[in-house]
């Protein structure tokens, strides 16, 4: 902190909002006594750059005894702020040495894993770090196949497997592939790297502080809940401050209650050159908890206000959101009045006209769709609706609407709302699919009707 | 860009040959990858060329040839004769001031010696090279339908140049004349030249009616590799419209021809390495190419990259376009694409995504105890496996400081090694459990501390100095062990099992995460969010 602010102790309490006397009062503090946003965030930031400091440490020493061999980074969890780790700056480490990441705690539920490894395999293609998939423990047998197109459709170098009976299984003294194993013969060809193919990315919102969802529950969650919808990079605040936002045309933002001022400025940069914003219930401040630069890019005006109350929903745009005009009564509680003139409305409160729930607007050459209604990604005990997942359908009808009117190019062909325990995965070789279900599952996709038998992989083209 | 004459020549000859080899490649794809690949890399179509018999070389940098000589001559052969006469107690015969000589300790030049005397004869052909060349073969191409120079009037000499082209220098002469083709136009020399950056050909009586100037070619020990690439373009917003016509430029490496990605009907093929991309319909705007690259071996300087962003002999690719350039070194694509969002560029090696790299699929963990182990070992063969990981505590190879055990290792290492699986030894020198007991009773070891509870906890903090400076130690007892078993991989802890001796979050939770992953990690699951002060499980 003494280099952060030059030895003035003046300006770190000007910036922290505190009182030190000098920089020896400054101790690390526990988060709920933090005396600023800033003050934790900045930190946290120490804190987990002397965790990256320390993984530099070990890989150096690493290389230094063994120039010539692979060498991985374990890692683990989900970049939660206690734990420490900082994924994004310990693939730049590894990129450093020649050395990869292996990320550890997959289970046996897909979209899961694809939320505890996704940011892992976006920073290590993204750096050039290789990467491994590690699970915490026994997986079952379906879910080795998951983790198996997992770890072929992110690109990972490396599938770790324990050695349990699901692979092969020990009756006697006789041993016999387990049904996992079972899997593992069956796609033995499948064991190789693809190169996936990425419009779509969801921002991990770094400076988050608590890693809720208003209504919903984890990010973790959140995350495992858009992959049951569409493939996507997991981009974290370090890879928008450095343009991996240039790969991608659709950013979705959900979750996001603090961002750096930085990151706000290249989201807003972008989607000026072009890009296509979802903002699901998002509106993020800075550290200095100013959001005038997330305000101004999502048409929030100084007269602005929130809204509250019970109503139904109304679409404004039926045929741009087809799937969700097709619903029964929807209720909603929560809009905004006094929004920017160029707003375009697309749900609406029934009992106040002006009460906006979701919009677009348009910035420079891009779009920013705005959502505030429900976020009712799952029914849960305590819903006081029905849980019709209303905020994937306006980001599906959303990509969808993008693709028609022209702003997008295509819709993903991994996009698929409706058949659940279907993943798709397009790659450069072509779309790969995987039925994680008993029962033989059809989508519907560019390339047609798609029948996938359960239990299975499926290269589609 | 001009190019000196011969080494157009040489690179129109070369690129012929691999542009026939390539046409051979559409009948049987990826067969016959032309009589160029697999062939020693010709590393003089990328030098600056001299040649006595023009009045103008093609590129004015040839000039720099004429001037190192000059300086040899008159500068670092009087210097090396001088020091090689006096005593290394001396100075240096004329005053210091700035000027390159200086920057070379007096005590190098003294070790080196004295220089070889200046050639006989005149400079006829040189080469020089922006970096330091390995080389191991020179041809001499004389002029045809003129006889060759008797061998003993033709000097070659090559320049090692440790400090650049403006630092001292020495030359050594290159005597090996290996062979002569018949017709005698053609003269081969074989050797191991290191670090050179200059070649050059002396004829003795140039002045006569008959000086001919030889033409060089010379090879280093890297044969030419092939990759095919897609490099696409124009997917950002606000280029889509934009005009991507261009060209490809090889630097130590050959261009092929060159196809628009599949579905881009705005980019055409113009000629061999160039095109125009102007947009139209299809989803990815792009060319797809065949490129013939080396790869130089890693060089290292006390285990560090020597070059650490990219050997002065790697094959870089500068694309040329009327938006935007970008240079790339091939071997990158090695290890994944390469984005460049800020000139609009992705690269990628073609068919990566066609499942061509194998996943390696790592088991653990199997033992040389386990009963039916190489059956077990068999069956993962069987559904693909390819190694099996160990763990490898500190406290089990160390149980006395200093006294190393791998016995356990070494046994487990041979079985695998049996099977054809490799090893992948997973080092755990963090944790508290694998902590052995010398370390723990250290007076000076430092504890964590937790914030929140006041209270230290049984478990050393890593950054400790003292701490790292014994696991360094274990680090390279380690090495010498696992490379004598063959290993090939390593993993180590590495991120959120350190925690500072004050730290931020201050639950003893935390320290439950000092241990290997899948500890903490099934605690989590079952729902456990800490650890009590006191309880064990914070310890192990």
């Amino acid at each position: 902190m003494k280099e952060l602010y030059r030895r003035d102790i003046a300006a770190l309490n000007r910036s922290w909002k505190s009182r030190y006397k000098s920089f020896e009062e400054v101790m690390p503090f526990l988060p709920a006594e933090a005396p600023s946003v800033r003050a934790r965030l900045e930190s946290l930031r120490w804190y987990r750059d002397s965790m990256t400091e320390y993984a530099d440490f070990w890989l150096e020493s690493a290389r230094q005894y063994f120039p010539g061999t692979e060498i991985y980074l374990c890692t683990g969890g989900d970049m939660a702020p206690e734990h420490g780790s900082d994924f994004s700056a310990q693939a730049k480490v590894a990129s450093k040495y020649g050395a990869g990441i292996r990320i550890t705690n997959e289970a046996s539920s897909f979209p899961q894993n694809v939320a505890l490894t996704r940011l892992v395999g976006s920073v290590g293609r993204f750096y050039g770090a290789y990467f491994g998939h590690e699970p915490a423990s026994a997986v079952t047998p379906v879910g080795m196949l998951g983790r198996m197109f997992n770890a072929v459709t992110s690109g990972a170098r490396q599938l770790f497997l324990y050695n349990t009976p699901e692979l092969v299984s020990e009756q006697g003294n006789k041993l016999s592939l387990g049904e996992g194993g079972l899997f593992h013969l069956r796609y033995k060809a499948w064991q190789k790297r693809a190169v996936p193919v990425i419009d779509v990315g969801l921002l991990y919102p770094t400076s988050s502080d608590t890693h809720t969802i208003r209504e919903y529950g984890t990010f973790r969650d959140l995350v495992a809940e858009v992959r049951r919808l569409v493939d996507f990079e997991l981009l974290d605040e370090r890879l928008i401050q450095e343009d991996a936002l240039a790969k991608i045309r659709v950013l979705v933002m959900a979750g996001a209650d603090i961002l750096e001022a930085a990151t706000l400025d290249k989201i807003g940069s972008w989607v000026a050159a072009g890009g296509l914003l979802f903002a699901l219930d998002s509106r993020p401040q800075d550290w200095d908890g100013a959001n005038r630069s997330f305000d101004a890019l999502a048409g929030f005006a100084p007269g602005s206000d929130e809204i509250r109350g019970i109503t139904e929903i109304v679409v404004d745009e039926p045929d741009r959101l087809p799937s969700l005009a097709s619903l029964p009564s929807v209720f909603v509680s929560r809009a905004f009045t006094g929004l920017a003139a160029d707003v375009e409305p697309y749900l609406s409160m029934g009992y106040a006209a002006k009460g906006r729930v979701a919009w677009r607007r348009r910035v420079g050459q891009g779009y920013i769709y705005a959502y505030f209604g429900p976020m009712d990604l799952k029914q849960r005990e305590d819903s006081w609706l029905v849980a019709y997942n209303i905020p994937f359908r306006f980001l599906r009808d959303g990509i969808e609407d993008c693709a028609r009117s022209g702003p997008l190019k295509k819709a993903p062909l991994s996009l698929n709302l409706t058949v659940s325990d279907v993943y798709l995965v397009e790659t450069a070789g072509g779309l790969l699919a995987l039925n994680m279900s008993d029962e033989t599952k059809t989508v519907e996709t560019d390339l047609g009707s798609i029948e996938i038998p359960g239990r299975s992989l499926l290269k589609i083209k | 860009m001009r190019e000196n004459m011969q080494t157009k020549q040489i690179r129109t000859v070369a690129a012929a040959l691999w542009l026939g080899a390539m046409s051979g490649l559409c009948a049987q794809p990826r067969q016959d990858p032309g009589r160029l690949l697999g062939q020693p890399a010709e590393l003089s179509a990328w030098a600056y060329a001299y040649r006595a018999d023009m009045k103008i070389q093609e590129k004015p940098e040839a000039a720099f040839i004429l001037r190192r000589l000059d300086r040899l001559d008159r500068v670092y052969r009087p210097v090396s004769l001088l020091l090689a006469q006096g005593s290394g107690k001396k100075g240096l015969p004329w005053p210091r001031q700035e000027g390159d000589w200086q920057l070379l300790p007096k005590k190098a030049i003294w070790e080196r010696g004295e220089l070889l005397p200046a050639p006989d004869g005149a400079l006829r052909s040189a080469l020089l090279w922006e970096g330091r060349m390995h080389l191991n073969r020179l041809e001499l191409s004389w002029p045809k339908g003129e006889p060759a120079p008797p061998p003993q009037d033709v000097e070659v000499r090559v320049y090692p140049s440790p400090y650049g082209w403006f630092g001292w220098q020495s030359d050594q002469r290159v005597t090996a004349l290996s062979e002569i083709s018949e017709g005698g136009s053609t003269w081969i020399y074989g050797g191991d030249w290191d670090g050179v950056d200059m070649v050059a050909v002396f004829l003795k009586n140039a002045g006569n009616s008959f000086s001919p100037s030889p033409q060089i070619r010379a090879y280093g020990p890297e044969n030419w590799e092939r990759m095919d690439i897609e490099i696409e373009w124009g997917f950002q917003e606000g280029t889509q419209r934009s005009d991507y016509s261009g060209r490809l430029d090889g630097f130590f490496g050959l261009v092929g021809e060159i196809a628009p990605l599949a579905g881009d009907s705005g980019t055409a093929a113009e000629g061999r390495s160039a095109w125009t991309s102007h947009a139209r319909a299809g989803v990815r705007r792009g060319i797809s190419v065949s490129l013939l690259y080396i790869r130089p071996a890693d060089e290292r300087i006390k285990n560090l990259p020597k070059y650490p962003y990219g050997h002065p002999r790697d094959t870089r690719i500068t694309l040329w376009t009327r938006a935007g350039n970008m240079t790339f070194l091939v071997k990158s694509l090695e290890g994944g694409p390469i984005c460049a969002p800020e000139y609009g560029f992705f690269v990628a090696r073609a068919g990566a995504g066609l499942f061509s790299q194998p996943l390696e699929v790592t088991v653990c963990s199997v033992s040389h105890t386990d009963k039916n182990a190489d059956e077990r070992l068999e069956l993962f063969k069987q559904v693909g496996v390819t190694s099996i990981q160990t763990y490898i505590s500190w406290n089990k190879v160390e149980e006395e400081r200093g006294v190393m055990n791998w016995s356990e290792y070494d046994a487990d290492a041979a079985l695998f090694k049996k099977h054809g699986l490799k090893w992948v030894p997973f080092v755990i020198a963090g944790p508290w459990y694998v902590t052995p007991e010398f370390v723990r009773q250290d007076p000076e070891i430092v504890l964590l501390r937790c914030l929140e509870h006041a209270r230290e906890s049984a478990i050393p903090s890593t950054l400790e100095p003292a701490a790292s400076r014994v696991r360094t130690r274990v680090f390279k007892k380690v090495r010498r062990a696992l490379l004598a078993a063959g290993c090939t991989r390593v993993y180590q802890p590495g991120n959120h099992r350190r925690l500072r001796r004050s730290h931020l979050f201050g639950r003893w939770e935390l320290a439950g995460r000092i241990p290997l992953p899948w500890g903490i990690l099934v605690r989590r699951r079952a729902g456990r969010s800490g650890f009590p002060p006191g309880d064990e499980g914070a310890l192990s």
